[in-house]
């Protein structure tokens, strides 16, 4: 549902206005980039994902129009919650389908403060992505297959279209950062091999990779098409395991640190723009400075540097990673996560996967 | 005095009572992080295990254990431990733990259903003499209610009066107890009385001179009851350890006094951190006993019980005795009320279970410590135990030594006082401006004829309904049920005073203190979603025999109170203030200010039960929502909304009593991990206060788990949920309540 509110605004200035079709918003979305968001699901979708958990959202037709004033308005109704990360995200749909509204919302939203996240398979309106893609502060990438054949079969759409999107992101004048994801399908893509396609995909990219989630299948979708009085393609697939798909998670972005610093090494080593956008990088920003802590701060115990400060470490680390204190809590949770360092105490870091850190090292 | 105060800073305080100004001047505000706690002590364990075997026991056996020989009263019983030889803080209601105390002062009849229920009888002589020479408030309010006021009580118009059992309430400052000992204060209020000596002999002196009089004995009978545990309360705590146990006899005395609802016990953690500092700082104690201290105070403040029937248990989901402390908040010099005693408060969900009881109340301000306000939400994911409340907001009406009692009811610690009147049914109240003040269930006596309720009301006749005619018959049935609340509060709380009044924790405030009569709404979300259907879709009333709208047809969409729509956000706003507006305009007993609460505790569930098919579609026996919360599944644009929604209800001179809004997220939607979802949390509570808004309980959970503890509850034995206001354990929820929980709208995204 819309927010009603909103949609009194002057006809006179909607008609000569641009809308866009939001099939709905959700006010709360914490998962889909970083921090407190409101999420815009625009209507319509040029693919027809086999596993899509919301086919509502594929047609062109429906949804409630809004103009790029109502999108805002909306949004400034929850700026109190966004901190200074959250902030806005459109998903889908797939927005960049209506990638001309957006090159007329986003700088509007840019004007007001606001953090703006995309949720995109990369097909869409290509003629405008050099007016939208610049404003983007985090691309949530969904990767959904790694070869030709699978991809075209569960997608229904070429893969080279989405490649290009990708390699071309740069040159559209992104400067964000990307969460990669991909849905795991058991006995489709729940095996290394498709972890270690997935990180090759991603290298030419790989600079500006902030995270890489693997989200598992579920089958919660499928109501939805009985109601729609659609075909479930996907029927013989089983729900992926929340904790498999974590354990592939981990896997693949600890094969990402090691394969992409190989890469690098043999690319990039003098190119001084990328060790720029380099030094920006999170990931690397934490992990240099971990390693860079140990000659002063660390015990060597079973093995494990371990890191002893006199304050809190996020105190420590908020003075020498240049990372923003939100971000760098969510970053320190994610190397918890990933079973990179654990923290027995909020004065204490052990380093548990010393080569992958080392791997992140600038 | 001199020990007793030794290291502290004097003041003000050191002359006349005047707690807050020794806290102000002696507490070391904390803002660091969680790390100097420490696991329970052995002892402390030990003793847990005993009380929360007794606790499980008496829920899994569904037998109680009463005192059946004596009546209430502060000095009545004998002593009781768990192990005396392990407590280090010590005392009972009655002799042993978990044995209830029996009152009949509130209502004798109360007391003796209640008995029946569990299969005991009160010693014969005891009833005998109480019936032969003694009358209950519960009496005195029959006696005094008019026709009208039954009527309303009868079919839920006004439910949940405290016109059967105490009112609670109240909260003493029991750490006068603690600061100053009892010999001080019983001098104080003897000079108080001293000063009436020629004030002319009106109605208003006299009641003062007899609560007065009432108070000293209350100070005999307190010390005399701590003297029963080998402690002279008459003189101040020296150590920390009697700072404790002090301020526990103040509220000790209080429970085996009052069965009030809501026993609430202050704010009292910076009070005590005082005295825990300055033990610490002398070597007296180390960190582990400070935590034992605390940890072994809040085992008995779990094992406060009251005597209730069956039904009220299941009315209020357990057995509920409302022992808030309030927690945090800052100063009005802008220094946070956070001390490690703070934290060691709360640290008690982690030592010794997750529980229910005390119910913790974090005052939540933008300017707590971020330390702090991360460690509450990462107890509440772990724990579901606590809830917020807007600091920001009471610190400008109550300044910064205030407490909640009950749930939101906020009050000036020994400066204020609340007369407590339920709620009225407001969705109910909706239906008789359509059917003419008469009830949609209810009969007269021994005929077909609706009951009426409400009088000279116009029947509406129309066959879709015009929003402008209702709401204009809204407005008239509203104005004569607010002078019917306020005359029927007055009884009841007339009655009160004079039948069951409070001397110890009257004891514990100043000699003149301000009144607050608090009256409250339940279905306001139920209320604005009817209004907004006859107002923008076409609503038409189904009709019976007697003309009683039994049904309605709606056609169209729409607006939905818990979607940030102000459309119908500002109809829930419109009738919340031009209720308010009613109230006010009616006198009250002594004068008291009238304050209004959007809160039902879980009663939504038996307002429900009592109120017909309201025009938004909900059919009758329906639950309400909870509060002032959206109506189930009704909030569709996610959880924000909802939340911005509930904060555009006014609280400053509107709800100034409390406005309840209960939240429950599953725990990955809240983020990947604890560190995010902490962050998060916490985002999400500076946004929504930010906003002015009150109140919120914070539930992370599965709705998964909740339906396996439904399957299996020896599973999760203390597995605690928060609901409107108040926490419960929700294996003692009844099976309509668990439903009712596990249907509201969980906040989870595909």
């Amino acid at each position: 549902m819309l927010n009603k509110a909103v949609k009194k605004t002057d006809r006179q200035s909607r008609e000569s206005a641009q809308t866009v079709a939001v099939h709905s918003i959700e006010t709360m979305g914490l998962v889909d980039g970083p921090g407190i968001r409101t999420v815009f699901f625009l209507q319509g979708c040029p693919l027809r994902c086999a596993y899509c958990h919301n086919p509502d959202t594929q047609p062109f037709e429906g949804g409630e129009r809004m103009t790029a004033d109502d999108i805002l308005k909306t949004a400034l109704r929850y700026k109190s919650y966004y901190g200074d990360e959250g902030g806005v995200t459109f998903s889908g749909g797939e927005p960049l389908a209506q990638a001309k509204f957006l090159a007329e919302v986003m700088p509007l939203l840019k004007s007001h403060g606001i953090n703006i996240a995309l949720d995109t398979s990369g097909y869409g309106q290509q003629k405008y992505y050099e007016h939208v893609l610049p404003y983007v502060d985090v691309m949530l990438l969904d990767i959904k297959a790694f070869n030709y054949f699978v991809f075209e079969q569960l997608v229904g759409a070429e893969i080279s279209i989405f490649l290009n999107f990708l390699n071309s992101l740069e040159q559209y004048g992104f400067k964000g950062k990307i969460w990669l994801r991909h849905v795991m399908i058991p006995g489709l893509t729940n095996d290394d091999e498709s972890m270690q396609k997935l990180v090759e995909l991603a290298l030419p990219i790989a600079h500006l990779v902030d995270r890489i989630e693997i989200l598992p299948y579920h089958t919660m979708g499928a109501e939805k098409y009985r109601e729609l009085k659609k075909r479930y393609r996907l029927q013989e697939f089983q729900e992926m395991d929340g904790a498999e798909a974590k354990l592939y998670e981990i896997y693949a972005n600890k094969h990402f640190a090691a394969i992409y610093r190989k890469y690098r090494n043999e690319n990039n080593k003098d190119n001084l723009e990328f060790q720029r956008v380099l030094e920006k990088n999170n990931n690397f920003l934490l992990a240099t400075t971990l390693l860079n802590l140990i000659k002063a701060h660390a015990e060597i115990i079973e093995n494990k540097y371990k890191l002893e400060f006199s304050k809190s470490y996020r105190e420590i680390l908020d003075s020498k990673t240049g990372i923003n204190k939100s971000q760098l809590i969510r970053k320190i949770g994610e190397f918890k996560d990933l079973g990179y360092i654990t923290t027995p105490d909020s004065h204490t870091i052990i380093l548990e996967d010393l080569t992958t850190l080392e791997n992140y090292r600038i | 005095m001199k020990t007793a105060w030794e290291n502290f800073q004097t003041g003000e305080w050191t002359t006349t009572v005047n707690v807050r100004d020794f806290i102000q001047k002696n507490y070391t505000p904390y803002e660091g992080d969680e790390d100097f706690l420490t696991e329970p002590s052995s002892d402390t364990s030990f003793l847990w295990d005993q009380a929360n075997g007794l606790i499980q026991d008496e829920i899994k056996t569904g037998q109680i254990n009463v005192d059946l020989e004596k009546f209430s009263g502060i000095d009545n019983f004998g002593p009781g431990y768990l192990d005396k030889d392990k407590e280090l803080i010590v005392g009972l209601q009655a002799d042993q733990p978990l044995k209830r105390i029996m009152n009949p002062y509130g209502g004798f009849r109360m007391v003796e259903n209640s008995l029946a229920a569990y299969d005991l009888e009160m010693d014969k002589s005891l009833s005998e003499s109480f019936n032969l020479y003694r009358k209950s408030h519960n009496q005195g309010v029959f006696d005094a209610y008019t026709s009208d006021m039954r009527k309303a009580r009868t079919v839920g118009l006004l439910t949940g009066l405290p016109d059967a059992y105490g009112r609670g309430r109240i909260i003493g400052d029991y750490r006068r107890v603690a600061l100053y000992g009892t010999d001080f204060l019983k001098e104080q209020r003897m000079l108080d009385k001293a000063a009436l000596e020629s004030a002319p002999a009106n109605e208003e002196n006299i009641r003062k001179r007899e609560e007065f009089s009432e108070q000293i004995r209350a100070f005999d009978q307190m010390k005399s009851m701590a003297a029963k545990y080998g402690c002279d309360i008459g003189r101040p705590a020296e150590n920390a350890q009697e700072a404790v146990q002090w301020l526990y006899f103040g509220y000790l005395a209080a429970v085996k006094e009052n069965n009030g609802a809501a026993m609430s016990i202050g704010r009292n953690t910076v009070f005590l951190d005082i005295y825990l500092e300055r033990d610490l700082k002398l070597g007296l104690i180390d960190e582990v006993r400070a935590q034992e201290l605390i940890d072994q105070f809040i085992i008995k403040l779990r094992l406060v019980r009251h005597l209730r029937t069956p039904e009220y248990d299941e009315l209020f989901a357990g057995d509920p005795t409302w022992v808030t402390e309030s927690i945090g908040g800052v100063g009005v010099d802008g220094r946070p009320l956070v001390t490690k005693t703070t934290y060691r408060f709360l640290h008690s969900l982690d030592n010794i279970d997750t529980s229910p009881e005390p119910n913790m109340t974090v005052l939540w301000s933008e300017d707590l410590p971020e330390n702090f306000k991360n460690y509450c939400s990462k107890m509440s994911i772990k724990t579901g135990a606590i809830q917020y409340e807007n600091d920001d907001l009471m610190r400008e009406i109550y300044g910064d030594d205030y407490a909640i009692a009950c749930c939101v009811s906020a009050m000036t610690i020994g400066k204020e006082m609340q007369f407590f009147g339920a709620r009225a049914n407001l969705a109910k109240a909706l239906l008789y401006a359509i059917n003419g003040g008469k009830d949609e269930k209810r009969t007269e006596k021994n005929s077909d004829k609706p009951l009426e309720v409400i009088h000279e009301i116009a029947m509406n006749e129309q066959e879709v309904l015009d929003y402008d005619t209702v709401l204009a018959d809204y407005k008239t049935v509203m104005n004569k049920l607010a002078d019917l609340y306020v005359n029927t509060m007055n009884t009841i709380h007339y009655m009160h005073d004079k039948y069951a009044y409070e001397a110890g924790q009257m004891a514990l405030h100043d000699p003149t203190v301000h009144r607050y009569m608090a009256f409250g709404i339940a279905g306001i979300s139920i209320v604005a979603d009817s209004l907004s259907a006859i107002k923008y879709a076409k609503v038409k009333p189904i009709r019976n025999d007697q003309g009683i709208a039994v049904d309605f047809a709606i056609e169209g969409d729409f607006p939905k109170f818990g979607n940030d729509d102000d459309r119908v956000d500002s109809i829930a706003v419109e009738i919340t203030e031009y209720f308010a507006e009613a109230l006010k305009r009616i006198p009250t007993y002594r004068n008291s200010e009238h304050t209004l609460s959007l809160l039902t505790i879980t009663s939504n569930v038996v307002y429900g039960k009592k109120t017909g098919t309201t025009p938004d579609g909900r059919i009758a026996g329906e639950p309400f929502a909870p509060g002032a919360n959206p109506m189930h599944g009704r909030d569709a644009s996610g959880a924000l909304a909802s939340l911005n929604s509930v904060a555009k209800l006014p609280y400053c001179q509107v709800c100034q009593d409390g406005i309840s809004n209960t939240f429950s997220i599953v725990p990955e939607t809240l983020g990947k991990n604890m560190d995010e979802r902490k962050q998060n949390l916490t985002g999400i509570m500076d946004g929504y206060f930010n906003q002015q808004a009150f109140h919120v309980n914070v539930n992370v959970l599965n709705r998964e788990l909740l339906m396996d503890a439904m399957e299996n509850p020896e599973k999760y034995p203390n597995l605690t949920i928060r609901v409107s206001g108040y926490a419960v354990r929700f294996i003692q929820l009844s099976k309509e309540h668990q439903e009712e929980v596990i249907k509201r709208t969980f906040h989870s995204m595909v």
